[in-house]
């Protein structure tokens, strides 16, 4: 069930109850004094009737100087002081009754049922004794007293009839309940209406929640609710939306680059596989081949398998860089530099290249080979921009946060745009002049796995014509004994 | 014969392509960069007969060529590494006739190279071979002034023949060329037309088998 209706029938029921309740006990309350004063009324009135009575028959012994009045007088006296009640007209008086202890005097109108007061004989002289009931439709009040008259006790009776009262009492009940009803769900729908209005910001959002769950991640929530809470949730909806489109966007860039590494690595693989098949099949159908032809299609063949090893193995490092356990061990930078440069300098001298190693020494903690493969490749990277006559700096520094170690050249160096890309796999500044030199475009993509594993820091400097630097800070050894 | 332009940007791969079509006698030109073929062939599309297209291309990438001059109505077939089928889709949706997935056989290449030439109609209709005369429009081989009658997988085979001329054709080749790829025969019925068809032109001495290979139409 929707809120808004839940909170509008709760809403109904509770009012309903409390409205009604309410109403019912003051009204009930109202109704009982009424009563009583109806009450007071009557035994007021029946006082008076006693009292004429009292006089009457004080009177009538009087005038006939009697001590005592015989019974047809006695009754003669009690006609009239019924009569002269009825002639009063009181109102809602509707019988009287006198009797003695045998026999009735006078009546009039109802029957009287003296049992109501059943306990006559203990009746204390002049007081009114009331008692309510209801007959069918009629509600009465009837009153008794007893009176000590020379000739002996009197016993009066008066009804009195209160159906107007009662009456009253059921339509206002009814009247009441009505009210009541009306009230609530005035009241409720008054609710409901304003808990519509609050809650349609949360339709709101949930449309726009719908919206993000089916892949529109740049959909937000507006946030210029009333409701402070609504607010608060709108924000923090935002913010969920905000970090799962981050993620999504992080997602994507990290299914586009696996995508462009497949769609390199197979460009990269079959290209030179092109040349070795449709050479190879050249040689093998073609009728005649010439001895100039064949050098060349032998020569394409051995150049193109030549490369197809180098990609291999450079692939296969990389895997190694990336899985295999490494073998760490504290070493000193300048030895490990210097080995590396006794290996890599005759292959970049042949090329008319040199190499020079100058810096500080340091302690740091590596593998000792795939270190070494990392400073070859940058190097080999320096050589590869570099023109023959020119030379390949390495240095290393001992900086606050670790070793610096710097490789650089003054080659033809590299945009801003170009240095963003050199270390995608793949990725090659100048295609043509890098298969020239043997390159796969792996190199740096290499270095970068190396450097991860040494949690050392890779950064570059380089301006067109000017020549590149790369910098690898690695952490002291000493301050760094978890690396093992 | 056919002039055929190829855009490719690693060297030897256009060396290759150039090495083989030569084989066959078509002339062909290299281009290296995406921005100045599209350029080249605006400027004159009717002088090339098919564009041998790279999709890898520096600066401006094989699809972006190809939307350039699509306008030109020029055959092109694509050349890639990448053998997803939407990147084939894509090539084709934007009007090239063909698309050779990387890495390719000559006679691959070559084959491909000929549908489409006769499907675009640019390939002539008659074929001469010594004194054979063959018309592949009217399906007719004349030896001399007589003529000779050939089943049409014999015809089909001597076409495929003349056409590769100076290539050794393998069977398998030649039962995809002539029978279909879908063709499930052996190779043996290769070797029975071969028979039938040097015995009906006498080409016992031209016609000659390759051993471990398949045939060979030998130029007189």
């Amino acid at each position: 069930m929707q809120l808004r209706w839940r909170i509008f029938l709760v809403s109904l029921l509770l009012i309903m109850l409390a409205v009604s309740t309410t109403a019912t006990v003051v009204h009930g309350m109202v109704f009982s004094d009424r009563l009583e004063e109806l009450t007071d009324n009557a035994v007021q009135d029946h006082a008076n009737m006693d009292s004429v009575l009292q006089n009457r028959a004080a009177y009538e012994r009087l005038s006939a100087d009697v001590p005592m009045l015989d019974s047809a007088r006695l009754a003669t006296v009690a006609a009239l002081a019924v009569n002269s009640r009825f002639s009063a007209r009181t109102d809602n008086l509707c019988a009287a009754m006198i009797t003695t202890d045998r026999l009735t005097l006078a009546e009039f109108g109802e029957d009287i049922d003296p049992s109501l007061f059943a306990d006559v004989g203990e009746m204390e002289y002049g007081r009114g004794y009331t008692c309510k009931y209801k007959d069918g439709e009629q509600c009465r009040i009837a009153v008794g007293s007893r009176i000590k008259l020379s000739e002996g006790d009197l016993f009066v009776y008066s009804l009195y009839n209160i159906n107007d009262a009662y009456e009253s009492y059921s339509s206002n009940i009814v009247f009441i309940w009505l009210a009541g009803i009306g009230l609530s769900l005035a009241i409720s729908l008054i609710l409901f209406i304003i808990t519509s209005r609050l809650l349609r910001p949360l339709s709101r959002m949930n449309t726009t929640l719908r919206r993000i769950a089916g892949g529109e991640y740049g959909e937000r929530v507006a946030e210029n609710c009333s409701a402070v809470e609504m607010r608060e949730i709108a924000y923090s909806v935002n913010s969920m939306a905000d970090a799962v489109e981050e993620s999504i966007e992080k997602l994507e860039g990290v299914a586009a680059g696996r995508k462009r590494y497949v769609d390199s690595l197979a460009h990269e693989m079959k290209t030179p596989l092109t040349s070795i098949l449709c050479f190879g099949d050249l040689l093998r159908i073609k009728r005649s081949v010439s001895d100039s032809e064949r050098i060349e299609y032998a020569g394409i063949i051995v150049d193109e398998a030549k490369r197809m090893k180098s990609l291999s193995s450079k692939l296969l490092e990389l895997a190694c860089a990336d899985s295999a356990e490494l073998d760490m061990e504290r070493t000193s930078v300048k030895e490990i530099l210097e080995e590396a440069i006794t290996v890599i300098a005759p292959p970049l001298e042949a090329r008319g290249i040199s190499i020079t190693y100058s810096g500080d020494d340091g302690y740091i903690i590596c593998d000792r080979e795939l270190f070494k493969s990392l400073i070859y490749n940058l190097c080999d990277n320096a050589a590869k921009a570099s023109k023959s006559g020119q030379s390949v700096q390495v240095r290393s520094r001992a900086a606050e946060n670790g070793m610096v170690i710097s490789v650089s050249d003054k080659g033809i160096g590299m945009t801003k745009d170009v240095l963003k890309k050199v270390t995608e796999p793949f990725y090659m500044a100048d295609k043509s002049r890098s298969r020239k030199a043997g390159g796969a475009g792996l190199g740096l993509s290499l270095c970068v796995e190396i450097a991860k594993r040494h949690r050392a820091r890779l950064s570059a400097k380089s301006r067109p014509g000017a020549g590149t630097s790369i910098f690898i800070t690695v952490p002291y050894a000493d301050e760094n004994k978890k690396l093992s | 014969m056919a002039r055929i332009l190829i855009v490719e940007d690693d060297e030897n791969i256009a060396k290759t392509i150039n090495a083989t079509l030569s084989a066959v006698g078509y002339t062909s030109e290299i281009i290296a960069d995406g921005a100045a073929a599209a350029e080249c062939i605006i400027r004159d599309a009717s002088s090339w007969d098919i564009v041998l297209l790279d999709v890898m291309l520096p600066g401006m990438d094989g699809f972006e060529v190809m939307r350039r001059i699509a306008h030109t109505g020029v055959n092109v077939i694509f050349l890639t590494a990448m053998q997803n089928v939407i990147d084939k889709v894509n090539g084709l949706k934007l009007g090239a006739q063909d698309y050779i997935v990387k890495p390719f056989e000559a006679l691959e290449l070559l084959a491909r190279i000929e549908v489409v030439l006769r499907r675009t109609g640019k390939l002539s209709s008659t074929l001469t071979y010594g004194d054979i005369r063959i018309d592949t429009k009217a399906h007719t081989v004349t030896k001399g002034e007589k003529a000779v009658s050939l089943t049409p997988k014999e015809f089909d085979t001597l076409v495929f023949l003349i056409r590769n001329i100076d290539i050794a054709v393998t069977r398998e080749r030649l039962l995809g060329a002539v029978w279909g790829y879908e063709f499930e025969g052996e190779s043996r019925t290769v070797d029975i037309h071969i028979q039938q068809i040097r015995k009906k032109l006498d080409l016992h001495g031209s016609l000659i088998t390759v051993p471990k290979l398949g045939y060979r139409l030998e130029s007189r």
